[in-house]
C-alpha cells in the first residue's frame, strides 16, 4: 500500500512500459492502475497514440515512472515504508 | 435450508410412507450389463421408447414406488419430453401451433395424472403449502426486492426445489411458469415472445379453445390484461412496427412500486397449484379465483413480474391512437424506443443493494481502519501540505464519488445525497475491515504444486512466501548476516533502530499517550563502544556522520528526558573530533588537495550544521552556566590538540564560539547569578582554550579563507563565508582580558590587514556590497575591541 499511498499525493508524472507516454496523472487505485490525462508519446514511432488524449493503463504493464523529485518528500517516504517494513516484521505501531 | 433446493427429506408423498422400503443388494441391482455386447441404453440415450428403465436412476432409495419414474408416459420419448422443455411450454402457449403441441404433449402427462391415488393428490396439495413458507430462506435477496420476489414465488413457489419440480413434472403438471427460468428472463423476453406470436398476427389464446391441459389456468388472463386491446390493434396494422416498439416496458425491474408484498403471492401460489394440478377441468374456474389474491397486481393475472402492472399506466397515452402519428412521427418514436430499449436492455440488472455491495468492496480495498500504518504516507503528506485538515471519510466518499462517476443520488442534483450515502458506504467497509482485522494477511497454502498463496489489494501476492513455522526460540543468524561492530552494516542498523523508536514515539505522541524514552535511549548504545579505523567511540558517535543518522537526530533529541538529553550532549562534546563530519571537515587533511574539501564532504557539513548543530545550538542557548561551563570542560580536556584540530574546522570553531558566547552573555546579564567559583573556573578553562590555541591563531583561517600573502591559496571555496572565523575571534577576545586580545590582534594582524586590502580592491573594482562584507566581518571581530575598519583605517569606535 505504500506505493499507493505515495502515488495518491502526486499531481504530475511521466510513464513508461515499452512505450514511453508522458502526462497528467489523474487517478491511480491500489493496482497501481493509471489514469492519465494530456498524454503525449513518441507518435512518430507510435502512431496510433496520435489520437489518444487520455489513457487508463493497467498498472501491472508498467516498468517505470518518473516523477519530479520536488513533488515526493523522501523523508515522509522513508518514514512510511520504515512503518510498514515494521509492520511485517510484526513490530506495528498501534497508533497514528 | 437443503443445499441446491434439493429436499433431504425425500419426497413427500405421506401416501407412499406405509410402502414397505425396499433394500436392493447388489446382487439385484447388477442385471449383468457388462456382459451385454451392445450398449444398453442406446435407446433410452438416443429418444427410442423406454420400455424398462429398472432401478438404476432410482436415487431415492427405493423409498419411491417403483412405479413412479414411469408415470412418465412409457411412450414419450425424452426427446419428445426435451421439446415440451418447460421453459417452452408457458411461453409457447402464446403461438397458436406450438400451444397444440405443447398442450397436446402436455395433455399425456395430465392425463396420466387421474390414476394418482386421492391420498397422492392430497399429498400434492400440502407440499406447496408446507414449502412456501421456506422461500424466503431458500432465497432471502430475491425477496429484498418486489419484482425478484415476485418471479421468485411464481416460479420457486411451485417448485420449491428441482426434486418436486422433478415430480411434479413427472407426474404431469406443466407449471404455468417455470423454475430457474423465469426470475432470470429479461421482461424484454418475455415481450419479445409476445410480440412474437403477435407478429404472427395471431390472436392470443382466447380466441382458441382452450387445450384440456394445465396452461390453461394462465392463458386466459392473458387477454385480461391491459396490453389485449392493443394487440388487436396491432393486428390491424401488421406492418406497423411502431407498437412493438412501444410494447418496451419504459421502466425496468427497479421502478416496481411496492405494494406487493410477499405474502400474497404465495397464497395465489397456493391455490393455483392444487387447482391446476388436481383438477385441470375446472383450472379455468381456479384461476380468476388466484388473480384476485396476487397481491395489487391488477388484471395481469399469473404475469405479475417485472413492472408489468406498470406498463399499460404508462404506455397508454401513447398507444391510444398510433395511427393517427404521420410516417415521420411514427419513425421518430420508433427510433426514440428502439434507443430506450437499447439503452434499459441491461439496466436493472442490479438492485440499490447490489451497487451498494459492489460499491462496498471497491471501497473496502481503498479504505483502511488502519491508515497511519497503511496509508502513512498520503496521510501526513496531506496534514503537512493542506492548510486544512479534512475528515478522511468524507474526503474519501467525494473522491470515489468524483473519480468513478457514481452518481447515487440520480439524475436529480441530489450530490449531497450521493456524498452522505457514500459516506456510510465508507464507514461500513471500514467497519468490515476492522472486522477482518488481522486475518487479512496474505494466505499461503502448501500443496503438492508448491504454495498457492492468495493476495489482497492491499497486500499484493508476495514471490516469495518464507515459512516461519520452524521459528524457534533459537535463532540462527546466517553467516552473511552476522556482521562486525565496525561495520557500515551495523552503523545502519543502529539508525533504524532509533528510527523505529523514533517512529513509535512520534505514533504515541500523537495519539497523546505517555511516552517513556528508555527503549530510544538503549537504541542509541552510547554505553557500548565500537571500534572505527581511529579510535574507539559509542555507535552513535559513529554513526552520526551519516545523513539518515543526522536527520533523525532532532526528533530524537525531542524525546529525551533532561538528563538524557545532557548526556548525549556530553558524549558529543566530548568527542566531538571523532564524529566523522567533524574530522572530515578539516582543511589540514587537504594539504595535497589544495585544501579544496571534498564535495560529499561540504554537502555532510552544510547538512550537520542544519540539523545536528541546529539542535546543539537550541539546546545550548537554553543551559545554565555551569552546563556550558562543562561542555567547554569537555572540549578543552580533550588536549590542546584537540582544541587546535576543532578549531581548523567549521563546525568545531562554530561549536566553541557558540559555548563561549552563550557563557559571556550569561556572565554580562545575569552575573548577578553567578558564583565567585563558577566566574573563577570559566577563567581557568579559558586560560586553557586561549593556552591551546596561542601561537596559531593563523591557523584557524583556512588558507583558501586567508587573506595573509604568505598563507592564502585559491580555490573554489575562496568566496565562500568567512564570517564564523571572526565571530569566533570576536567571542574569544570578549572573554579574555585586554591582555589575550593583544595578542589575538597581533597573531591575525596580517589577516586584518589582508582583509581590509581585498575590500579595497573590490571597492575599486567596483563591487561595493563584497567590500562591505568583507568590512563587516572584520568589524565583528574589531568592534569588541572597541576598533572599527574601514577600506585603509582603522580608527577607534
Amino acid at each position: 500500500m505504500l506505493f499507493f499511498s505515495f502515488f495518491k499525493t502526486l499531481v504530475d508524472q511521466e510513464l513508461k512500459n515499452d512505450v514511453e507516454i508522458k502526462g497528467t496523472l489523474k487517478s491511480i487505485d491500489q493496482y497501481l492502475n493509471l489514469k492519465l490525462d494530456n498524454i503525449s508519446a513518441n507518435t512518430a514511432k507510435y502512431p496510433h497514440l496520435i489520437a489518444v488524449r487520455n489513457l487508463f493503463i493497467r498498472g501491472s504493464n508498467i516498468r517505470y515512472i518518473h516523477i519530479n523529485p520536488s513533488l515526493v518528500d523522501t523523508n515522509l517516504l522513508q518514514d512510511a515504508s520504515r512503518r510498514e517494513a515494521m509492520a511485517s516484521a510484526g513490530d506495528k505501531i498501534g497508533g497514528k | 435450508m437443503s443445499f441446491f433446493g434439493f429436499d433431504p427429506s425425500g419426497p413427500p408423498s405421506s401416501g407412499e410412507k406405509d410402502q414397505k422400503l425396499d433394500t436392493l443388494d447388489f446382487e439385484e441391482t447388477y442385471e449383468g450389463l457388462g456382459e451385454q455386447d451392445e450398449d444398453a441404453f442406446n435407446d433410452e440415450t438416443f429418444g427410442a421408447d423406454v420400455k424398462e428403465i429398472g432401478t438404476n436412476f432410482d436415487f431415492t432409495g427405493g423409498l419411491k414406488p417403483a412405479s413412479k419414474p414411469q408415470t412418465v408416459d412409457p411412450n414419450l420419448s425424452y426427446a419428445k419430453a426435451a421439446q415440451v422443455d418447460q421453459v417452452i411450454a408457458p411461453m409457447a402457449s402464446l403461438w397458436n401451433e406450438e400451444a397444440k403441441t405443447a398442450s397436446s404433449a402436455s395433455s399425456q402427462p395430465a392425463s396420466e395424472q387421474r390414476v394418482l391415488s386421492l391420498e397422492e393428490i392430497e399429498a400434492k396439495l400440502r407440499q406447496p403449502q408446507q414449502q412456501v413458507p421456506q422461500m424466503p430462506q431458500m432465497n432471502p435477496y430475491m425477496y429484498q426486492q418486489q419484482q425478484q420476489l415476485l418471479v421468485a414465488a411464481m416460479a420457486s413457489g411451485q417448485f420449491p426445489n428441482p426434486a418436486a419440480a422433478a415430480q411434479a413434472l413427472a407426474q404431469g403438471y406443466f407449471p404455468p411458469f417455470q423454475p430457474g427460468v423465469m426470475p432470470f428472463m429479461p421482461f424484454q423476453a418475455q415481450q419479445m415472445m409476445q410480440q412474437g406470436a403477435l407478429g404472427q398476427g395471431q390472436q392470443p389464446q382466447q380466441v382458441h379453445p382452450p387445450p384440456a391441459g394445465v396452461q390453461v389456468p394462465q392463458v386466459p388472463q392473458v387477454p385480461q390484461s391491459a396490453p389485449a386491446p392493443v394487440q388487436q390493434q396491432q393486428q390491424q396494422q401488421p406492418a406497423l412496427q411502431v407498437p412493438q416498439a412501444l410494447q418496451s416496458p419504459p421502466v425496468p425491474n427497479a421502478a416496481s412500486p411496492s405494494s406487493h408484498s410477499a405474502q400474497p403471492v404465495p397464497q395465489s401460489v397456493e391455490h393455483k397449484v392444487p387447482s391446476s394440478a388436481s383438477a385441470p377441468s375446472s383450472s379455468a374456474v381456479s384461476a380468476p379465483q388466484s388473480v384476485p389474491q396476487a397481491g395489487s397486481s391488477d388484471a395481469t393475472g399469473n404475469f405479475p413480474p417485472l413492472g408489468y402492472d406498470e406498463k399499460p399506466r404508462k404506455q397508454r397515452p401513447q398507444r391510444q391512437n398510433p395511427e393517427n402519428l404521420t410516417q415521420e412521427e411514427r419513425e421518430k418514436l420508433w427510433r426514440r424506443q428502439n434507443k430506450v430499449s437499447a439503452i434499459i436492455r441491461c439496466s436493472g440488472f442490479m438492485n440499490p443493494r447490489d451497487k451498494d455491495f459492489v460499491t462496498r468492496v471497491q471501497l473496502s480495498q481503498i479504505v483502511t481502519d488502519d491508515p497511519y500504518n497503511e496509508d502513512f504516507y498520503c496521510q501526513v503528506y496531506r496534514v503537512l501540505n493542506s492548510s486544512v485538515g479534512e475528515d478522511d471519510m468524507s474526503s474519501i466518499a467525494q473522491k470515489y464519488l468524483d473519480q468513478s462517476g457514481h452518481r447515487l443520488g440520480g439524475r436529480e442534483k441530489r450530490a449531497d445525497v450521493a456524498l452522505q450515502r457514500m459516506q456510510q458506504q465508507v464507514s461500513k467497509a471500514v467497519t468490515v475491515a476492522k472486522e477482518r482485522g488481522e486475518r487479512t494477511g496474505v494466505l499461503a497454502k502448501e500443496g503438492a504444486l508448491g504454495k498457492v498463496s492468495v493476495g489482497s489489494g492491499k497486500q499484493p501476492r508476495k514471490q516469495l512466501v518464507i515459512n516461519t513455522t520452524g521459528s524457534s526460540d533459537e535463532v540462527v543468524v546466517p553467516k552473511e548476516n552476522v556482521y562486525s561492530k565496525s561495520s557500515r552494516a551495523f552503523q545502519l542498523s543502529v539508525i533504524e533502530d532509533i528510527y523505529s523508536q523514533v517512529l513509535k514515539l512520534e505514533s504515541l505522541e500523537r495519539e497523546n499517550q505517555e511516552r517513556d524514552s528508555k527503549d530510544l535511549w538503549n537504541a542509541l548504545r552510547l554505553n557500548d563502544t565500537i571500534e572505527t579505523s581511529n579510535t574507539v567511540v559509542s555507535p552513535f558517535i559513529s554513526v552520526l556522520s551519516i545523513d539518515k543518522a543526522m536527520k533523525v537526530f532532532n526528533r530524537l533529541f525531542h524525546f529525551l528526558n533532561p538528563e538524557q538529553k545532557i548526556k548525549l550532549m556530553e558524549a558529543i562534546f566530548a568527542n566531538l573530533h571523532n564524529i566523522d563530519v567533524v574530522m572530515k571537515g578539516s582543511y589540514a587533511n587537504y594539504v595535497n588537495e589544495n585544501y579544496e574539501i571534498p564535495k560529499t564532504e561540504k554537502s555532510k557539513i552544510e547538512l550537520f550544521q542544519m540539523t545536528v548543530m541546529k539542535t546543539l545550538v537550541l539546546f545550548v542557548s537554553e543551559s545554565d552556566f555551569q552546563q556550558v561551563l562543562r561542555f567547554v570542560v569537555l572540549i578543552v580536556k580533550g588536549g590542546n590538540n584537540n582544541v587546535l584540530f576543532l578549531s581548523t574546522t567549521k563546525i568545531g570553531l562554530s561549536l566553541i564560539t557558540i559555548l563561549v558566547s552563550r557563557l559571556e552573555l550569561i556572565k554580562q546579564e545575569f552575573s548577578a547569578g553567578l558564583s565567585p567559583q563558577d566566574l573563577a573556573q570559566w577563567q581557568t578553562i579559558y586560560n586553557h582554550l586561549f593556552q591551546a590555541l596561542e601561537g596559531r591563531l593563523a591557523t584557524i583561517f583556512p588558507p583558501y579563507l586567508s587573506n595573509d600573502d604568505a598563507r592564502k591559496v585559491r580555490n573554489s571555496e575562496s568566496n565562500s563565508d568567512d564570517s564564523y572565523i571572526w565571530q569566533f575571534l570576536a567571542s574569544l577576545s570578549l572573554a579574555g582580558l585586554l591582555s589575550h586580545q593583544r595578542i589575538i590582534v597581533d597573531e591575525i594582524r596580517n589577516e586584518i590587514f589582508g582583509s581590509m586590502g581585498v575590500s579595497k580592491d573590490l571597492k575599486e573594482s567596483g563591487d561595493l556590497q563584497g567590500a562591505e562584507k568583507h568590512l563587516s566581518n572584520l568589524n565583528l571581530f574589531l568592534n569588541v575591541m572597541g576598533l572599527k575598519a574601514s577600506e585603509s583605517d582603522i580608527t577607534e569606535l
